[in-house]
């Protein structure tokens, strides 16, 4: 039943779109008809250079995405869990999070070469900051009478860390997780606008501007809003079960 | 109207610690405690401070605010230290468990129920067949009206804090200190809660301190109970409880006390 409101705007969006084209309001050069993007749609699925395309993408954003988790889940951990930590690294992360990625990717094209290294290093280098922030601020928001708690009852380091810190992080880790996905895909895709990738969605809309093809254009920009908010889905179905808590 | 009663059950008592040739569970000999206050001058809350929990005892504290109910607590567990004086316990080998005010925080909602109660022994590295042993005789002992494979905030306010006196009562504690730990609740938990570790106390036979704002709290639970005076605390007047039997709040001995 929630579902049908949702959808129910996004056909009536449709209907007005298919009206707009149909009376001819805007010159179908920048708006061809749900229709056409529809054909063309069909007409992509069919084609196994789209597919590969949007593999492409998805798989830069995710190595990236990947690398960034690995490094910056553990560190938010610590760095939010230990207060001198805290205070050294604050800064830098600001900093770093305040350099907007793409502008590293020039840099990247020189240390890593053109193949999919420079790319991926500019995900991650963009996730990273997001993750430690998130995660480190999540593990210092988390109540104080919980640790203590813990170290009452005679815990230990490892115990406080794997038993409290931890757990009481999760909900934080999820939101780094969503905000930093997001963000992935977006770099990715501007990495491949920038220098011609073999495959990549980023690519495709460059070639598809040049070529004048708004259908494709229109195509390309829908099918990335859905892989977005497919991973964005995923992560929250995930969460909900993960911390079943909150 | 059995005045005359209550009226020598509010009289000032002298202080005599409980008679016995058992040493007390707590001792609190001739404490004296500042806590730093504002602009560096420090606060005395506690001068030559003197209180005895019997074995098995349960003692109630009531105060005004600030007049220090907490610190002493605190000082009991060992999370802070006296100035001076000292504060001996009988079995200084065994833990001391504090339950606190806010269940919410103080138990962990990842947790299920089960293994919330069990954590003081896990964290103590006690092996997995010696904690569901302890497990086994806590629920001969005392009543435990809810699955421990649910989760905390799958329980009602009272019953959250229940777990976290059983999470106390589990590890065989030299005392247990609860530090208000009705105040989070409302009337019917309240109720449920004191009724429940009335039984508690009484099967496991537990030396306990407990503060409270509201003397009704400790009807029927603290066998006796040291009302503090204001900064530096002393204990105004002990009274004694007498026995049980009283069911409305007006029939309370503490009622009539205002503070």
């Amino acid at each position: 039943m929630r579902h049908v409101r949702p959808l129910c705007l996004l056909l009536v969006l449709v209907v007005l779109w298919q009206a707009v084209a149909l009376l001819g309001l805007v010159n179908p050069m920048f708006l061809p008809s749900p229709a056409e993007v529809w054909d063309k749609a069909r007409h992509l699925s069919r084609e196994g250079r789209f597919l590969g395309d949007v593999a492409a993408t998805l798989w830069r954003a995710l190595a990236g995405f990947g690398l960034a988790f690995c490094l910056g889940a553990p560190g938010g951990l610590v760095v939010g869990a230990s207060e001198k930590l805290f205070a050294c690294f604050e800064l830098p992360i600001d900093y770093f999070r305040s350099i907007p990625p793409v502008v590293a990717f020039p840099l990247a094209l020189l240390l890593f070469g053109i193949g999919e290294a420079s790319r991926i290093a500019v995900v991650a280098f963009g996730c990273l900051p997001i993750l430690l922030v998130t995660v480190a601020a999540g593990v210092r928001s988390g109540p104080r009478l919980r640790r203590d708690v813990a170290r009452c009852m005679g815990a230990g380091r490892l115990r406080l860390f794997w038993s409290v810190i931890v757990p009481g992080a999760l909900p934080s880790i999820f939101v780094g997780t969503r905000v930093a996905l997001s963000m992935a895909v977006i770099i990715a895709v501007v990495t491949e606008m920038l220098v011609g990738a073999r495959f990549g969605l980023g690519g495709r809309v460059t070639a598809a501007q040049i070529a004048y093809d708004t259908p494709e254009l229109y195509c390309d920009i829908i099918v990335v809003g859905l892989a977005g908010l497919a991973i964005n889905k995923l992560c929250a179905a995930l969460q909900a079960r993960v911390v079943h808590w909150e | 109207m059995d005045t005359g009663c209550a009226m020598e059950a509010l009289a000032p008592k002298p202080f005599s610690p409980p008679s016995g040739d058992a040493p007390p569970a707590i001792d609190i000999r001739h404490v004296f405690r500042r806590n730093p206050g504002r602009r560096g001058k420090a606060d005395a809350v506690f001068e030559d401070f003197s209180l005895r929990v019997g074995q098995g005892e349960v003692v109630g504290l009531f105060g005004p605010n600030g007049s220090g109910k907490t610190t002493l607590l605190n000082m009991v567990a060992g999370l802070l230290r006296p100035d001076a004086g000292e504060i001996v316990h009988a079995a200084p080998q065994r833990r001391v468990a504090y339950v606190f005010q806010d269940y919410k925080n103080s138990l962990f909602p990842w947790f299920s129920v089960e293994t919330n109660i069990l954590f003081p022994l896990a964290a103590a590295g006690m092996p997995v067949k010696m904690r569901r042993e302890r497990l086994t005789r806590l629920r001969r002992t005392v009543d435990i009206p809810f699955g421990l494979d649910k989760y905390p905030y799958q329980l009602s306010g009272g019953q959250q804090q229940y777990v976290s006196v059983l999470r106390g009562l589990i590890g065989d504690p030299s005392v247990l200190l609860l530090d208000e730990p009705f105040s989070a609740l409302d009337q019917a938990s309240t109720a449920w809660l004191r009724e429940v570790l009335r039984r508690a106390f009484a099967a496991c036979r537990v030396s306990a301190l407990m503060v409270s704002h509201d003397l009704a709290h400790f009807s029927d639970l603290a066998a006796r109970v040291c009302v503090l005076s204001g900064r530096p605390a002393r204990v105004a007047r002990e009274i004694l409880a007498p026995r049980r039997g009283r069911k409305r709040r007006e029939d309370c001995p503490y009622a009539g006390i205002a503070q």
